[in-house]
């Protein structure tokens, strides 16, 4: 006798039986494939939220480290005040176009009065400066030497009283200075330097730099210099100041706060302790809206997931029982007329490879194409960026191809314990109308 | 030869136990076209599944050609109904999906025989039912008739030496049950043994023995 039913027989009956039963053959590999789709999508999902807090936390970690002043490096030397600029590249803080020149280093064109005022101002890394108008919803821009500031020696005057000063005396001619007690400090100067001559110089500019002769301290909250006449210019060093939006909206954009002056950490902390927001916090907000987001969208989404999930595997059921009482009858048959029940097992593992075969390129296109269409239209609306990445895809394939290997596991130990003891006249009796 | 010896078969279920076959024996020649009868119930189905290996017995013997067919391996068994006997059922048991040259082919792929050796078979097979012209057709769009000759075709595919039909006119009309057991009476003067089930008597009557059977017994014949 030859050998009963080879190989190539049961694959042969395999393929004719994938052709035979399309319908619920390619049924399955659709409800396969839907299955690997929300699967991927839940995990890109989450990974797409991950990200972003991981990002607005380290966001939320520069913003710290540029908040104290304490982390400022600054240099001095005997005469020579020099600050280090710290310097941002673009690429890096797309995400973060503000800038705040409250800590701005400032260096005087012409020996004059010249202060530096709190502002926050939108910094495009090409030299710009744009100061926020009409409550943020404008800016105007300004390039990066622009007259910043003026105060005349009447203003001046008008400000500060002689009881304002803790030394000295108003300036009265070009080259002398007076220096806010804060800018002072910053200096690391003592009320000493009173009589002595600095110069200031920007990191990595050979001009402008100021050179003056303290002839005054005041108090003052501000970093202030103040000279004969006003007549400054600015440059946004250390300070960022989050803007990063999580919506497509300007709602974060018109909640600029403006910081009062270059935060101390301890001062950071009072302030905040008195209701008062700055930059940090501002991304603490935003964490708190993302929170909320997660939330949110973790919540819509168990609850559309599951129900879709749910439906998938109810109609998965359905699906599985038709499936195997066919597949029982027709192993009824095969048996009646030769087939071992060895080779049941075999021509049932064939038969769900090729299902799965066929489910995975399906979801692969649906996975794909879901993938950048849900993604584009998450990213429309909240700022979250899910990664369309080859190397994702990938993954998300194998995550996918995983999916239905195991479903298709299940599936064959499933099928294989319901007929294991059935008699062949209990196959061949299979109702398949059912 | 087929020799039922004391064959008992019991259902058991949780609350009853069933005896469908209650020490039947018989002997059946080579050649011999049996009709086996009864009441609904007698076990007359459940003896020719048994005859077949469609199903098992609870005790005694049945040797075909003097071989113990419970004793055979799984792979014996599967070449036992692949080539020993054709099956012939009420229902048919096609593929319907499948078109006739598939079904009947069936057997041949299940035996191991290459394609282009399997459709010379096939069609000798479909010609001696008279379906030759309808090989492509897909079963499911046949008439009862036709099915059940494609039936025949397909148990008679293996040049098998028995053929076990269990009320192969069940589901027919007159005129094609006429033309089935024609067939029957065909193949039997071919040489093959006949085991016949059915509760007809007109059918029975063409058969050259008549086993009845009652109560799981064979109570004739």
């Amino acid at each position: 006798m030859s050998k009963p039913c080879g190989r190539f027989g049961l694959l042969k009956i395999a393929i004719k039986n994938f052709k035979t039963y399309t319908w619920i053959n390619v049924k399955m590999c659709f409800v396969f494939a839907c299955l690997t789709f929300l699967v991927c999508l839940f995990t890109s999902y989450n990974s797409a939220l991950g990200t972003k807090n991981d990002e607005i936390r380290r966001t939320a970690i520069s913003s710290n480290y540029v908040a104290y002043s304490s982390e400022v490096n600054k240099k001095i030397s005997a005469g020579t005040t020099e600050k280090a600029q710290k310097t941002f590249s673009g690429s890096e803080w797309t995400e973060f176009k503000r800038l705040s020149v409250a800590q701005m280093i400032f260096s005087v064109t012409k020996k004059s009065v010249a202060s530096a005022m709190p502002k926050y101002v939108d910094f495009t890394f090409d030299g710009q400066l744009a100061e926020p108008i009409d409550d943020a919803e404008k800016f105007n821009v300004y390039s990066s030497a622009f007259p910043f500031f003026d105060e005349d020696y009447t203003e001046l005057n008008a400000r500060f009283g002689e009881n304002e000063f803790l030394l000295g005396r108003k300036p009265q001619s070009d080259g002398e200075i007076v220096l806010s007690e804060n800018l002072l400090k910053n200096f690391n100067l003592t009320r000493d330097a009173v009589g002595s001559t600095v110069q200031m110089q920007i990191k990595g500019a050979s001009s402008p730099f100021f050179e003056g002769k303290i002839v005054g301290i005041i108090t003052s909250n501000y970093y202030n210099l103040y000279g004969h006449i006003s007549w400054s210019q600015i440059l946004p060093v250390t300070m960022i100041w989050e803007g990063s939006k999580l919506f497509n909206s300007d709602s974060l954009i018109t909640r600029i706060t403006m910081l009062d002056d270059y935060l101390s950490e301890e001062a950071a902390k009072q302030a905040r302790a008195q209701g008062f927001t700055y930059g940090a916090l501002e991304i603490v907000n935003a964490m708190k809206m993302l929170d909320n987001i997660m939330v949110l969208g973790n919540t819509l989404y168990i609850i559309i997931g599951s129900s879709l999930t749910v439906g998938l595997i109810l109609t998965i059921v359905l699906m599985v029982g038709k499936y195997v009482r066919i597949f029982a009858r027709a192993s009824g048959i095969y048996m009646t007329f030769g087939m071992q029940r060895s080779q049941m097992n075999k021509l049932l593992i064939l038969q769900l490879l090729l299902l799965a075969l066929v489910s995975i390129p399906i979801a692969f296109i649906l996975t794909v194409a879901g993938y950048y269409v849900i993604g584009t239209a998450i990213s429309l609306v909240t700022h979250m960026t899910m990664d369309t990445s080859w190397r994702r895809i990938i993954a998300m394939l194998i995550a996918g191809m995983s999916v239905i290997v195991a479903i298709t596991i299940i599936f064959f130990v499933l099928t294989a314990a319901k007929l294991r003891k059935k008699s062949i006249k209990q196959l061949l009796v299979t109702n398949i109308s059912k | 030869m087929i020799e039922v010896v004391d064959v008992v078969k019991e259902y058991v279920t949780s609350k009853t136990t069933f005896r469908a076959l209650n020490g039947a024996s018989l002997k059946i020649g080579d050649g011999e076209f049996v009709a086996i009868t009864g009441k609904s119930g007698s076990g007359k189905s459940t003896l020719l599944n048994i005859l077949g290996t469609l199903d098992t017995m609870t005790s005694g013997k049945v040797y075909v050609d003097g071989v113990d067919i419970s004793a055979l391996s799984g792979k014996e068994v599967a070449e036992y109904r692949n080539k020993k006997v054709g099956f012939v059922f009420q229902s048919f048991y096609l593929e319907p999906g499948y078109s006739v040259y598939d079904n009947v082919e069936l057997p041949l792929v299940l035996a191991g025989g290459r394609a282009k050796n399997n459709r010379p078979l096939v069609e000798a097979a479909l010609s001696e039912v008279g379906l030759l012209s309808k090989i492509k057709e897909k079963a499911v769009n046949l008439s009862g008739g036709e099915q059940q000759r494609v039936a025949i075709a397909r148990a008679i595919i293996n040049n098998p030496s028995y053929i076990l039909a269990d009320e192969p006119c069940g589901n027919l009309d007159t005129h094609n049950s006429e033309n089935i057991m024609r067939i029957l009476d065909g193949l039997h003067k071919n040489g093959k043994t006949i085991v016949m089930v059915t509760h007809d008597m007109e059918d029975a009557q063409k058969a050259g023995r008549i086993i009845a059977m009652s109560d799981g017994k064979i109570i004739d014949g």
